[in-house]
């Protein structure tokens, strides 16, 4: 037995195990009593094997997934179908949200704008249709007398002006823009004071603007002055925002200027308004007039 | 034929979202015209009966939304509908590009008479440009959805499914 160990002894295999040992409890000492776990010859064997493994996880990964798809493939079918659902679902809530989030924008605009103008009763109204031949900008409301709404009556958004109404019924009524060629508002440079007619044309309804109409030559009236109505003529009350100056064109008989005015209110994008339903126009009599 | 009349029914609240609540083909606030495209391509393929009650529902919800005086579209949209679709059986081929011709020609027709009066009235002056801005988009874009609203008036005229179930019925 003894000359047996020594005929191992002398081999170097057996030398060679005998030395890894050494060195491993020598390793796990120096680990114990120093607290230090990255060894060198550690960082050596990880860095060898850290490729072998990523590519054995993938192989791996890799047929876990094909034996999934034999496998789970109704469980995944199941879960597909109720993350769709649950992104309908969540798609439409988004939706509310943002429509809710426009509709509190509005009302809130609506509340800036009724504190200043107390005097008024309003009454809101969706935009149901458009009109679409391009000779007119109208629009159709889902209101009508039922809620107070009558002819005359002027639509309003927290923006501006929108329009009269030109038409109701029960439950429906039918506002001209004030961008339809139709309509004349009195209006005045809020700056300067300055006095005009508020009026569109085809070419200039095409491009969504209309004109502030005979301004004497001496007016003041710079781009980006605001316009508002001025009360005259008794149809639209005073003080509502029509739009900002964005051109101005004076006239070939060099005795009056045309401001351009870009309305501060989107008749094609907007979908809530407000009627003022107290509002008590005044007749021009001919007694007046004179 | 009572399935044609609700599909023709249902395409007419279809078309009408689509010119005037919805709108989603739009240039400058102008659309197609949806509903004229459909009362001559009822005129060309149905009875005179059935295209002239389409003309008149359209044409009255037409100049609801246009404002305009009671009654001019749904005039005119009724003579479409009963004159063409006389016309239609006598002389003239029922086809895609008759339909397509004549809804342009009455477009064209209508919106050059309806320049005229404003150009009258005052409320607009460049002729030409005016014809540029409004009516060739109108133009343009009447002529795919001629086609279109031809084919699925063709579809529902022709589909044998409809006799079907109107006899199960």
């Amino acid at each position: 037995m003894r000359r047996d160990f020594r005929y191992r002894l002398k081999s170097n295999k057996f030398a060679a195990v005998i030395i890894l040992v050494v060195c491993f409890l020598a390793g796990i000492a120096v680990s114990a009593a120093f607290g230090v776990s990255n060894l060198p010859p550690k960082d050596a064997v990880g860095l060898l094997l850290s490729p072998i493994q990523s590519a054995g996880a993938a192989v791996g990964n890799k047929i876990s997934d094909i034996s999934d798809t034999f496998f789970k493939y109704d469980e995944l079918v199941r879960e597909n179908e109720a993350l769709r659902t649950e992104l309908a679902q969540l798609r439409i809530e988004n939706d509310n949200l943002y429509y809710l989030q426009y509709e509190n924008e509005q009302l809130r605009k609506l509340f800036d704008f009724s504190q200043t103008r107390t005097e008024f009763s309003y009454a809101q109204a969706g935009v149901v249709a458009r009109s679409s031949d391009g000779w007119s900008r109208r629009l159709t409301l889902n209101r009508g007398t039922a809620a107070g709404i009558a002819i005359d009556d002027v639509v309003v958004t927290g923006e501006g002006l929108v329009g009269i109404v030109e038409d109701v019924g029960p439950n429906w009524s039918t506002v001209v823009c004030v961008t339809d060629p139709s309509v004349s508002v009195g209006a005045l440079v809020s700056r300067s004071g300055d006095v005009g007619i508020a009026e569109s044309s085809v070419e200039y309804m095409q491009r969504g603007l209309l004109c502030l109409r005979y301004l004497s030559s001496s007016a003041s009236v710079n781009r980006g002055d605001t316009v508002v109505t001025s009360g005259y003529g008794g149809i639209y009350p005073e003080g509502i925002l029509i739009g900002t100056v964005s051109e101005l064109i004076s006239e070939p008989d060099d005795l009056s200027v045309t401001a351009v005015i870009t309305p501060a209110v989107d008749t094609d994008e907007i979908r809530t308004v407000f009627v003022i339903t107290n509002f008590e126009q005044k007749e021009i009599s001919d007694e007046s007039q004179d | 034929m009572k399935v044609r009349i609700s599909l023709y029914t249902l395409l007419f609240v279809l078309l009408f979202m689509l010119e005037y609540v919805m709108t989603p083909f739009s240039f400058n606030g102008v659309s197609p015209q949806y509903l004229l495209c459909a009362v001559v391509s009822l005129a060309m393929l149905e009875n005179r009966r059935v295209s002239t009650l389409f003309g008149l529902f359209a044409g009255l919800a037409v100049g609801f939304c246009a404002g305009e005086p009671f009654g001019v579209s749904a005039l005119i949209f009724v003579a479409i509908g009963y004159f063409l679709g006389r016309f239609m059986t006598r002389s003239l081929a029922a086809s895609f590009y008759t339909c397509a011709a004549v809804c342009l020609s009455v477009v064209l027709v209508r919106d050059v008479v309806t320049c005229l009066i404003r150009i009258a009235a005052g409320s607009a002056t460049d002729f030409f440009q005016i014809l540029y801005r409004v009516t060739l988009p109108k133009l343009l874009m009447t002529i795919p959805a001629s086609l279109v609203i031809y084919l699925v008036v063709f579809g529902v005229r022709r589909c044998r499914l409809w006799r079907n179930i109107d006899e199960e019925y």
